[in-house]
């Protein structure tokens, strides 16, 4: 037998199927029929499971639906809602900033009376970070608490990702140097990025802080 | 004699392979689809009409059967049935354009039903094929392809060649009736086919 592609398989089998096939019409015809009603098992899948597959794969792409929509809530989540990093601004006033992804604030929250005057109900919820601190070191400048004879800031990123965390006390030592300069003529500005597994809430003043231990 | 093959309404189809990585050789196949006017005839008593439903789709059946069964008998047994239940089921028959996925849906259901009172026995399907009493078969290379496929395959690949090639049957249609994703059908019927390409040229 020579070498055979699928098409020439197919119609040897075919072939094969046609010539064993019996006639029966004719004995079949004679014979007694039942009639048959919807629920008869051999009638399952004619019609009914069809339409019953068809639920089901609505069912599933509402299924798939809904888990991309829950995955992009959490997604959105994790850019805006989610703490990425908790920024500490410590003169003699303390506040604290929870940061998310895109460098927005969270929440800004005084650590003691003196941070509560200083934020003096301002509302810095989804404000740029460095624009928030900015008008911080403002307030504290207006209410006494920074001068040109105590012009020293400490800057304390906590945060999850080394890499992210560095980059944005960075950015915000610079900024804050910069904000000092304008309205004081100077300023001494620490700063220390922790790396957490969570950005989890502490004062770097009261704590294990390594710069205000080395102080 | 009712049967007549060459009054057989043969049609060309382009299979649509949408992701089938290894696709190959995928020929218009033998398109047997009968008239879904037949149905309300059967219904009606027709027998002429009875006589058509039966030329243009015994084989498809007897085959399909012979694939889940593995057994001349027990197929030509299942094959009467089906068309005795389709005669009584006719006036149930709902026109969706389907009607070859109709009639091998019950003949899913009957050798299935005969398998579960087989395996009272042994079991089902046969796993050792001594004989498949496939003698009628004039062309001897009809008869080893379809014995090959018979014994060397796995039941349910050998369900979708026997689907496919018989009764014409488009994948998507065949993954219907087998309740099988398309993707698995066609990965099936690939594997299936190489096999027996492959068994056919060590053969030869």
């Amino acid at each position: 037998m020579r070498v055979m592609n699928a098409k020439e398989i197919n119609a040897h089998i075919r072939n094969a199927a046609f010539s064993a096939v019996p006639d029966k019409a004719e004995e079949i015809w004679k014979q007694p029929v039942q009639e048959a009603r919807p629920d008869d098992w051999y009638l399952e899948g004619t019609g009914k499971t069809v339409k019953a597959r068809s639920g089901n794969q609505l069912f599933r792409i509402a299924g798939v639906t809904a888990a991309c929509f829950v995955l992009l809530f959490l997604g959105l989540f994790q850019l805006f809602g989610r703490t990425d990093a908790v920024v500490y601004l410590d003169v003699n006033p303390s506040v604290t900033l929870d940061v998310n992804r895109l460098g927005k604030i969270i929440s800004a929250d005084a650590d003691n009376d003196d941070g509560r005057i200083i934020l003096d109900n301002m509302d810095l919820k989804g404000i740029d970070v460095d624009v928030a601190m900015n008008a911080l070191l403002g307030s504290m400048v207006k209410q006494g608490y920074l001068s040109q004879a105590q012009n020293t800031l400490l800057i304390s990123v906590n945060g999850k990702n080394e890499a992210r965390t560095t980059a944005l006390r960075q950015k915000l030592s610079v900024n804050a140097e910069q904000t000092l300069e304008t309205l004081l003529g100077s300023g001494i500005v620490l700063g220390q990025t922790l790396i957490r597994m969570m950005p989890q809430r502490m004062l770097p003043s009261t704590t294990e802080s390594p710069l205000v231990k080395q102080l | 004699m009712c049967y007549n093959q060459n009054t057989l309404v043969r049609g060309k189809e382009t299979e649509m392979l949408i992701f089938q990585a290894v696709v190959y050789e995928q020929e218009p196949s033998c398109c047997i689809q009968p008239d879904e006017a037949l149905f309300a005839r059967i219904a009606a008593g027709e027998k002429s009409a009875f006589c058509t439903l039966y030329e243009q789709c015994s084989a498809s059946v007897y085959a399909f059967a012979l694939s889940i069964l593995r057994n001349r008998e027990d197929a030509e047994d299942a094959m009467q049935e089906t068309f005795l239940k389709i005669r009584g089921a006719a006036h149930l028959y709902e026109a969706q354009g389907k009607p070859m996925a109709w009639i091998m849906t019950i003949t899913r259901n009957i050798c299935l039903m005969a398998c579960r009172r087989r395996s009272h026995f042994a079991d089902c399907p046969e796993t050792d094929i001594p004989d498949l009493g496939l003698e009628q078969i004039s062309d001897a290379d009809d008869r080893l392809v379809l014995e090959k496929a018979l014994k060397m395959l796995p039941e349910d690949v050998c369900r979708i060649i026997m689907l496919h090639a018989v009764s014409g049957m488009k994948h998507r249609e065949i993954a219907a009736v087998m309740q099988m994703p398309l993707s698995t059908v066609l990965s099936k019927y690939n594997r299936g086919i190489r096999a027996l390409r492959r068994e056919l040229e060590e053969k030869s």
